[in-house]
């Protein structure tokens, strides 16, 4: 407030004085502006319209001195007459230069001029110029304005002579208009200009301009002053050429349509206006000075009083509380301080009486945050235990008897029906963990009985009956007052807490809450410890369990670490002294893993029966739990009581190891002492059954696994090798023998083939002597002989137990070759054995079945790769075949080719020298003869081209020329070419074509092709009867047909027709001449057009050949081949 | 003296078209049957234009026009190719055995003729 409100007043006061002096300011300038303009714009005005009067008058003036000499009868005035009164018009008015007299028919007659010589009588026609005919038309007329010299302006001015007059023409010279424009001054710069009726420049100041005959019709003002009404809308703010802004106005000469403008700069004009704003600005300095001095009286007189006001305020704030504020002003000022000091006489007296409250507040906070204290010891010492509740226990009564105004206290718990001091801090009597009866009429039963906080002030005077164990242990012990809180698990007491005193008196509301914070905080302990105890089973549990599973995952070929790992766990985790793992082998079990002290079962058998835990177990498929073994039945379980004796234990727990809901064995756990296992221990024991079965299921899988991959690799080997030897057999049963060689254990493997009555040894590999090559007659003495001819697989474990006279052979060749084991599997190739793959050892006994299901995969293989090589020769031979067909075809073609060209070309070279005249004249009939046979030579040069196109049809590469056809045009062409033909067979040629067939839309020439080639054949196999061509449409498509009364085709032989180089048999074809690929290409061509050609006939009955297409063929482009 | 063709063809009617439209238009004709006998009268005659057929027994007019473009003495008497080898490929054939011209078998004898003056002049 230093400052502040000093300052705040000067401010808003000399903001007020400059506020109302600025807008008065304005007000005043903005009216002196208006004033000033309109009064510049007035003289501006006046004097336009009086320059533009003037000229007016100027121009009257010399219209009305012409008016003198413009009368009618003035043309029929003499000569000289008439030149001495133009003289004399001269002299008396000096702006006129010129004067010509023109007749009524625009001749000249005289010209008289201060410049030239006088001109009488030239009669040069001057009716076509605007002066004649305008002054004829309106009795004046005013030219456009030019110069003379290029530096005097001038007018032509005509006047009519009336009647049938002429017109008498004067050039005026506008100096005078021009003085007039540039006398006119308008203040400093301004200025004034005349305009005519284009708006071009008349006359100004500067007469360079004018001389340019400079437009200023581009100006605004000017523009709008030439719009026929909107002279007096011409703007008053304009901008002249040079692009000042002034003030413009103009005023209208009627006589010439011309314009006055005057111009002043809007700068100069407004010069007044800037003389007031500068007067209104040193006014409104002066104002601000004065209303800053005034303003800084006022400020002061407000802010002393205020200043005092402040100090006083400070000096009882800062604890001075017997000072007054002093302030004699006489207004509302004094009124606050006064008010102020009643304030300070009433705070003097309550802080008197503050000091006891804040002591008595002190003392209680003091209290809670002993107890605070304590419950937060209480807490650390729950979080540094977590194990032992003990040192809680201990904490709490220790806490609850100092802060609860006891001498004693303790911690009692529940066990079942019991209770019993669990802690206790004080003198009175309670001894550490002796169970006493719970008993609700004492304080400690009834509040865990009820779980409700019991409090006896007066234990003395409670119910004789209700508190009678209360009252009884009160006069025992010496205590008068005790109260017990309750230690609440989810709603149910588990104990309680005990305060007792000697002297009589309630406990506070207080304390008795701060007792059962620390009943609560007891049983947190409790749980605390509780749920570590169960963390920590679970989790040495769990890495029981972990552990095993990493042994198993670290073991996947051997079982044997797994269950010993299982058997120290089970040790370990389920409460006994010794555990062990037994297996079942069918009808027996024995022990495979132990750990501990006791005899275990280890190697020896054991009959699977009921009299021992394991064998029941097994038996029932369920968990055995003896608890004491002396309780059970002696005779029932009679191995299991000799069992014990013999080992000395006394309890049994025993899991089965369970595959597939069958046990394959178990897991027994013994104990020296009786007694049951926890429900925990059982479920533990479950868990590792089930891990062992686990361990030993995947040593199973794995070893199976590896098996299968060894075999499948071999297989692949020798896929390997078939698919790399197309052509050979030999590397694949060289491959075969080694595989089967390595994975069999014999010392010998062998192939032989069978060929013809003789068996081959096609490959062989080991020890045992056998000539590759080898040839012996199929026969059923010796094992491949048998084989072959049984197609099974034969296997002989010992050759000294097979009959002597059956494998006579096989005996010889065992003795031979030093083998005494031996079996053999057939290559079967549907059913018949094309050979067998025999396996040999020296030692005698049984080969594996595996080894022999292996050998038999080995030998499919083997007959696949022979399969391979057998069609892979025949594939090539083939293909080599085609190749030679494809040759000969192509040779035939051109061949073909050749032969038919031959005699064409001494049929068209003939027929063409004999139609040109080179054998002499032919007659005219002779001559249409020449042509048929001409085109028809022709016709059929293209027909050997499209046999050649054959093989562009083949490969897909013909192209249909589409075009409009009609399907008569071309029966009737096909007719022409093929009636000779039936005419020379006897055949009746005849044509059936439907009415009002559409114009068809496809390749016409491949169309005709077609038909040609089906007549053709027709009349070819056709010997007696007729062939008839028939067409009609069918929907959107044309079907011609083409019925013969020929041999008819058999069915079999109707879809072979159409293939290439086809016909029904071949001595017809020898017999009928032709191609044999008619047909097929007429199929293609057909098929192109997205039709189908199709026969019916009967042997005996004659053919009918249609062809079905669209009317409007869209070509399919046949994909190659 | 009127210009020496030598027709080497081994059909009669096709000699005998080209005789008569030769004949007629003032050429003298000689003939040869097969290739071998065409290089001899080519020889023998030195014409003024050989037309030779290809397919023909003995020697075939590859041959014949091999030798004939051999011979020094031969080497400019222009040969055509009169062939009903049509198939594509037969002209670059003939060329390449050294023919000067082609005309595909059958022919039109006005289109022949005018192929013959306009070698012939």
């Amino acid at each position: 407030m230093k400052r502040g409100l000093f300052l705040k007043y000067v401010i808003l006061f000399i903001a007020l004085v400059t506020g109302v002096l600025v807008l008065n300011a304005a007000l005043d300038l903005w009216f002196v502006y208006q004033d000033n303009r309109r009064a510049a714009i007035d003289v501006q005005r006046e004097k336009a319209e009086s320059a533009a009067q003037k000229i007016e008058s100027f121009v009257r003036e010399i219209e009305r001195q012409i008016g003198w000499v413009a009368y009618p009868q003035f043309d029929t005035l003499p000569a000289e007459q008439r030149r001495f009164d133009y003289v004399r018009l001269l002299r008396q008015v000096p702006a006129i230069t010129e004067l010509s007299q023109l007749d009524r028919e625009g001749r000249e007659q005289l010209k008289v001029s201060r410049l030239s010589m006088d001109v009488v009588g030239s009669n040069l026609d001057r009716s076509a110029e605007a002066a004649f005919k305008e002054a004829k038309a309106n009795k004046v007329y005013f030219g456009p304005v030019y110069f003379r010299k290029e530096s005097e302006p001038y007018l032509t001015m005509a006047v009519a002579h009336g009647g049938r007059g002429g017109v008498t023409v004067a050039e005026v010279n506008l100096k005078l208009a021009w003085d007039v424009v540039s006398q006119i001054k308008v203040g400093k710069d301004g200025y004034a200009y005349v305009v005519d009726q284009l708006g071009r420049l008349v006359a100004h100041p500067d007469i360079s301009l004018v001389l340019r005959g400079t437009d200023m019709s581009k100006l605004a003002q000017v523009a709008a002053a030439l719009q026929p009404q909107g002279g007096d809308e011409a703007p008053v703010d304009a901008m002249n050429r040079l692009g000042v802004k002034v003030l413009s106005a103009h005023a209208f000469i009627p006589a010439l349509n011309w314009l006055v403008f005057v111009e002043l700069p809007i700068a100069e004009a407004q010069q007044p206006v800037i003389d007031s704003a500068l007067r209104d600005l040193a006014l409104l300095v002066v104002g601000l000075l004065i209303a800053a001095i005034i303003a800084a009286l006022l400020a002061r007189r407000l802010v002393v009083p205020i200043r005092a006001l402040q100090e006083g305020a400070q000096r009882i704030g800062g604890g001075e509380l017997s000072h007054r504020i002093a302030i004699k002003t006489g207004d509302e000022l004094e009124a606050l301080a006064d008010q102020f000091n009643r304030s300070t006489e009433a705070l003097q007296e309550s802080y008197a009486t503050l000091e006891q409250r804040v002591e008595d507040r002190t003392a209680e906070l003091r209290e809670t945050l002993e107890q605070q204290t304590a419950t937060a010891e209480v807490l650390q010492v729950i979080s540094e235990s977590p194990t032992d509740v003990q040192p809680v226990l201990k904490a709490v009564v220790a806490a609850a008897r100092r802060l609860c105004g006891a001498e004693d206290a303790a911690i009692i718990l529940q066990q079942g029906d019991h209770v019993a001091f669990a802690a206790h801090d004080g003198p009175l009597g309670g001894e550490i963990g002796q169970l006493v009866e719970r008993d609700r009429t004492s304080v400690m039963g009834r509040s865990i009985t009820d779980g409700k906080t019991v409090h006896l002030p007066d234990v003395a005077a409670a119910d004789p009956v209700e508190f009678a164990r209360a009252r009884q242990l009160a006069e025992q012990m010496g205590f008068n007052a005790s109260v017990a809180a309750p230690m609440l698990r989810e709603g149910v007491a588990i104990g309680c807490v005990l305060l007792r005193k000697r002297a009589m008196g309630p406990y506070t509301s207080r304390q008795i809450e701060l007792l059962e914070t620390f009943a609560a905080q007891a049983v947190i302990a409790i749980e605390n410890v509780r749920l570590f105890t169960e963390l920590r089973e679970t989790l040495e549990q769990q890495t029981a369990t972990a552990d095993i599973l990493q042994v198993i995952s670290s073991s996947p070929t051997d079982v044997q670490p797994v269950l010993d790992a299982v058997v120290k766990a089970a040790v370990r985790f389920c409460g006994a002294i010794d555990a062990v793992i037994v297996m079942r082998q069918g009808e027996q079990w024995s022990g495979v893993a132990h750990e501990g002290p006791l005899h275990a079962p280890i190697g020896g058998a054991f009959p699977l029966n009921r009299e021992t835990a394991p064998g029941r177990a097994m038996i029932d498929c369920q968990t055995v739990h003896y608890p004491d073994i002396s309780a059970l039945d002696p005779v029932e379980h009679a191995s299991e009581h000799r069992n014990a004796k013999l080992m000395d234990f006394n309890a049994v727990l025993c899991a089965p190891l369970l595959r597939d809901d069958t046990a394959i064995g178990a897991i027994a756990l013994r104990r020296r002492d009786t007694g049951a296992f926890m429900p925990r221990q059982i479920g533990l024991l479950e868990s590792f059954a089930a891990q062992a079965v686990i361990a030993i299921q995947n040593v199973r899988l794995f070893t199976e696994l590896s098996e299968s991959l060894e075999q499948q690799t071999a297989t692949a080997d020798i896929l390997q090798v078939i698919s790399e030897s197309p052509t050979d057999v030999a590397p694949v049963l060289n491959a075969v023998v080694s595989a089967a060689l390595r994975f069999s254990g014999a010392e010998d493997a062998v192939i032989v083939l069978r060929e013809g009555d003789e068996t081959v040894v096609a490959a062989h590999e080991g020890t045992l002597s056998t000539p590759m090559g080898l040839r012996r007659p199929v026969e059923g003495g010796n094992i491949t002989g048998r084989v072959i001819f049984s197609g099974e697989t034969l296997h002989i474990p010992d050759i000294d137990q097979v009959d002597r006279a059956e494998f006579a052979g096989s005996i010889a060749l065992s003795r031979e070759h030093g083998w005494n084991a031996a079996f053999a599997v057939p290559m079967l190739r549907e059913g018949v054995a094309v050979g067998a793959i025999m396996l040999r050892k020296i030692a005698r006994g049984p080969f594996s079945p595996r080894h022999i299901e292996m050998a038999e995969t080995f030998a499919a293989q083997a007959v696949i790769a022979i399969e391979n090589v057998r069609l892979f020769t025949e594939i090539q031979e083939k293909s080599r075949q085609l190749e030679v067909a494809s040759q000969h075809k192509s040779q035939f073609l051109a061949n073909m080719s050749h032969e038919l060209r031959t005699p064409l070309n001494a049929i068209i070279g003939y027929t063409e020298m004999m139609s040109d005249g080179l054998y002499g004249d032919v007659p005219d009939k002779a001559q249409g003869v020449l042509e048929r046979v001409q085109s028809n030579g022709r016709h059929l040069l293209g027909l050997i081209n499209d046999v050649l196109d054959l093989s562009k049809i083949e490969a897909g590469q013909l192209v249909l020329a589409i075009e409009d056809y009609s399907v008569g045009d071309m029966v009737n062409t096909v007719m022409a070419a093929t009636e000779s033909l039936a005419r020379t067979k006897k055949l009746a040629l005849t044509a059936n074509i439907a009415s009002g067939l559409p114009t068809g839309h496809g390749d016409a020439r491949r169309l005709s092709q077609v038909l040609l080639n089906l007549v053709g054949n027709a009349i070819k196999f056709t010997d007696q009867g007729g062939v008839e061509i028939k067409a009609v449409t069918a929907g959107e498509r044309f079907e011609v047909s083409v019925i013969d009364s020929g041999p008819g085709i058999a069915p079999a032989d109707q879809a072979k027709i159409f293939e290439e180089f086809q016909q029904v048999d071949n001595t017809s074809t020898r017999k009928k001449g032709g191609t044999g690929l008619g047909l097929s290409i007429s199929r293609k061509i057909v098929e192109l057009h997205g039709g189908a050609i199709t026969v019916q006939s009967e042997v005996g009955k004659g053919s009918t050949f249609t062809v079905s297409i669209p009317v409007s063929a869209v070509p399919i482009k046949e994909a190659a081949q | 003296m009127s210009k020496k063709i030598l027709v080497i063809e081994d059909t009669e009617d096709n000699r005998q078209i080209l005789r008569d439209l030769l004949g007629m238009a003032g050429y003298d004709m000689i003939e040869a049957h097969d290739g071998a006998e065409g290089v001899a009268q080519a020889a023998e005659h030195k014409p003024d234009l050989i037309l030779m057929d290809i397919q023909m027994p003995v020697m075939d007019g590859y041959e014949a026009t091999r030798r004939i473009k051999a011979n020094p003495d031969l080497k400019a008497i222009p040969v055509i190719a009169v062939t009903s080898y049509a198939l594509s490929g037969d002209e670059d054939k003939a060329r390449a055995a050294g023919c000067d011209g082609y005309i595909a078998k059958p022919y039109s004898p006005r289109q022949m003729l005018a192929k013959v003056r306009e070698i012939l002049g």
